[in-house]
């Protein structure tokens, strides 16, 4: 069967003023369907070039980047988006919801894209999904009118628009407190039970408890592959 | 564009209305200068062209070293319409003078345009509002927008000079509207016409010096368009001028066929404005430019997130696009009557005020009145 995501030697770098930064390097991994895996490191250690990586927003420098069921690669830009809009659900640091649209408008907004779903059953769904993350009450609000909890559970609520299999998510609780950040991961937690692939890229140890698996990155570099049936022993993995 | 794109740009528009108008106002103004400037343009040059035609230009002028009296110059007509390539002949006379209205000296010289009595003004041709021609030999018409310049009514009596030197008082009895020539005001110089009676009553012969001509080309009945038909023909009338009556030609004026005379004028003028107007509007593309680089840069980050939930380029372009026509076509909007307003104004003005006086646009309509000979004067 094949895998969730499959990275085959993925090097990223960037030219900068002072030259070349790699920010990923040679980078080989596998995630199966259904992990819940953490991507920990320190800042500058890549962890957010390859989240975006997976996400189609970014495309390596070398490697390629198997997601979902597409060699990224391959896809044209117009490409990426429909693959993504269909296959991938994206949550960010700082929600990112657009500011004109209501709460239930932006978890419309992929539907509106992606099309998967019939334009009548759109806003029900959208309601749907607010329910479940605990915001129905919100539907109609702008999200300048909503707290940081509540804007990142409409933004899980937009993620999730489309029913994709993949959820990769960038800090999703570093931008909340600390009971708040709980109640998002066990939103996530519920949606990995769902048999939903979760990556989430985060520096909150508290994320630990509830992963299946936990990759250290540092200077572009996978560090340590951990999973939780080996209660997160360091893995042999070169440097 | 879905229909939530179409929500976003309605709010976004109403979110960033200050800075919209401002750009709206900014391209509106650019486009008012830069299109009343070619409307001007385009409108000057049009009824400019049509108003001369009307006036059935004359394709040449001979202008006689000695005058000859009214009785030779009829029978010059008369013979030179038989001659090849000539359709129609007319002598007139043109003199400048200084005037007196009503006893005051004015500081600004008339130019007089002087045709007999029964000139049957089949060409050279303008417009008389307010009396018919001929005039009496105590009356004189006086162009339209030389009354404002000079300060005269109709009903005033005006002291002209003669040619001959003497002084004439003649009674001001209607008005002049002559496409064929530039403003009053930007010539500095009032226009009057007169019969040729006016000039015998000073009791000395009256003599005309000007030789008109309308010349077409063979097998046609209308004025020829080509200069250089017209030459040779009116080289050829002013050598039978020499040969059967013995008279001296100073000069054979063949101006561009259908080309108003003071066109280059309004065009100098216009060209000097159009640049303005350029100018204008490159200022206008700067700001709008920099305004929508603003505005643009603030959608960045949307930009990346409905391209992370799945839109396509295509689609957000449409956005913005769209966001765009909405400025331009509300500048436009705007922009479009006040520039047809001041295109026809500055039409008006470089046209001598006849548009607005006459009530009609264009101004064709008008000259089309005095298509009656009767109702018609001649000049030059």
């Amino acid at each position: 069967m094949e895998h969730a995501i499959q990275l085959s030697d993925v090097t990223k770098s960037y030219t900068l003023g002072a030259g070349a930064v790699v920010a990923v390097d040679h980078v080989s991994l596998v995630i199966e369907h259904g992990e819940f895996v953490a991507i920990v490191g320190r800042s500058g250690s890549g962890k957010t070039t390859l989240l975006n990586m997976l996400a189609g927003i970014d495309r390596p420098t070398s490697g390629s980047v198997r997601a979902a069921g597409a060699e990224l690669g391959a896809l044209s830009e117009s490409g990426l988006a429909a693959w993504g809009g269909q296959h991938v659900g994206l949550v960010f640091q700082f929600f990112q919801l657009l500011p004109t649209l209501t709460v239930a408008e932006n978890v419309m907004l992929p539907m509106d894209f992606a099309k998967k779903f019939p334009i009548g059953d759109r806003r029900n769904r959208a309601k749907r999904l607010l329910e479940r993350v605990g915001i129905a009450d919100q539907a109609d609000k702008l999200p300048s009118t909503l707290s940081g909890g509540q804007q990142q559970r409409a933004a899980i609520a937009r993620a999730l628009a489309n029913d994709p299999p993949l959820l990769l998510a960038d800090e999703p609780t570093g931008n909340l407190d600390s009971a708040t950040a709980s109640a998002v991961l066990d939103l996530f937690s519920e949606l990995n039970a769902e048999g939903r692939t979760i990556v989430v890229v985060t520096h909150e140890r508290e994320v630990r408890a509830i992963v299946s698996r936990q990759l250290t990155l540092s200077d572009g570099h996978v560090v340590a592959d951990e999973h939780a049936s080996t209660e997160f022993s360091r893995a042999e993995v070169p440097v | 564009m879905s229909g939530l794109l179409r929500v976003k740009l309605r709010r976004d528009l109403r979110a960033s209305w200050s800075r919209l108008t401002l750009m709206v106002i900014a391209i509106a103004i650019s486009l008012t200068v830069f299109g009343g400037v070619v409307l001007a343009r385009a409108a000057s040059t049009r009824e400019t062209r049509d108003a001369y035609t009307s006036t059935e230009p004359a394709s040449a002028t001979i202008l006689l070293d000695e005058p000859v009296s009214t009785e030779q110059m009829a029978d010059i007509v008369e013979q030179v319409r038989s001659l090849p390539g000539v359709i129609e002949a007319t002598g007139r006379t043109q003199f400048s003078s200084a005037v007196v209205v009503n006893g005051m000296p004015r500081g600004m010289p008339m130019q007089l345009f002087a045709a007999t009595p029964d000139d049957a003004m089949r060409m050279v041709r303008f417009e008389i509002t307010g009396a018919t021609w001929p005039p009496s030999p105590n009356e004189i018409f006086v162009a339209r927008d030389a009354l404002a310049v000079l300060g005269i009514s109709v009903g005033d009596t005006l002291g002209v000079e003669t040619p001959s030197g003497e002084t004439i008082e003649l009674t001001v009895a209607g008005t002049v509207y002559d496409p064929s020539l530039s403003p009053a005001a930007q010539e500095q110089t009032g226009r009057a016409y007169i019969s040729t009676a006016a000039l015998a009553a000073s009791g000395r012969p009256v003599e005309l010096d000007q030789l008109k001509l309308q010349v077409a080309e063979p097998g046609q009945t209308t004025p020829s368009e080509n200069r250089q038909a017209i030459i040779p023909v009116a080289r050829n009338v002013g050598d039978w001028l020499r040969s059967e009556y013995g008279l001296s030609v100073r000069e054979i004026q063949v101006p561009p066929p259908y080309k108003h005379p003071h066109q280059w004028q309004v065009d100098s003028l216009l060209v000097a404005l159009l640049a303005g107007g350029l100018a204008a509007l490159l200022l206008s593309t700067i700001l709008v430019a920099n305004m929508l680089n603003n505005l643009f840069s603030q959608q960045i980050p949307q930009i990346g997130i409905m391209k992370a939930v799945g839109a396509r380029s295509g689609r957000i372009a449409r956005q913005y696009i769209a966001m765009t026509i909405v400025v331009a076509v509300a500048a436009t909007a705007l922009a479009v009557p006040a520039a047809t307003y001041i295109g026809r104004s500055a039409a008006d003005y470089f046209l001598g005020s006849s548009a607005s006086t006459r009530q009609t646009w264009p101004l064709r309509g008008g000259l089309t009145r005095s298509s009656s000979p009767s109702d018609s004067g001649s000049h030059h």
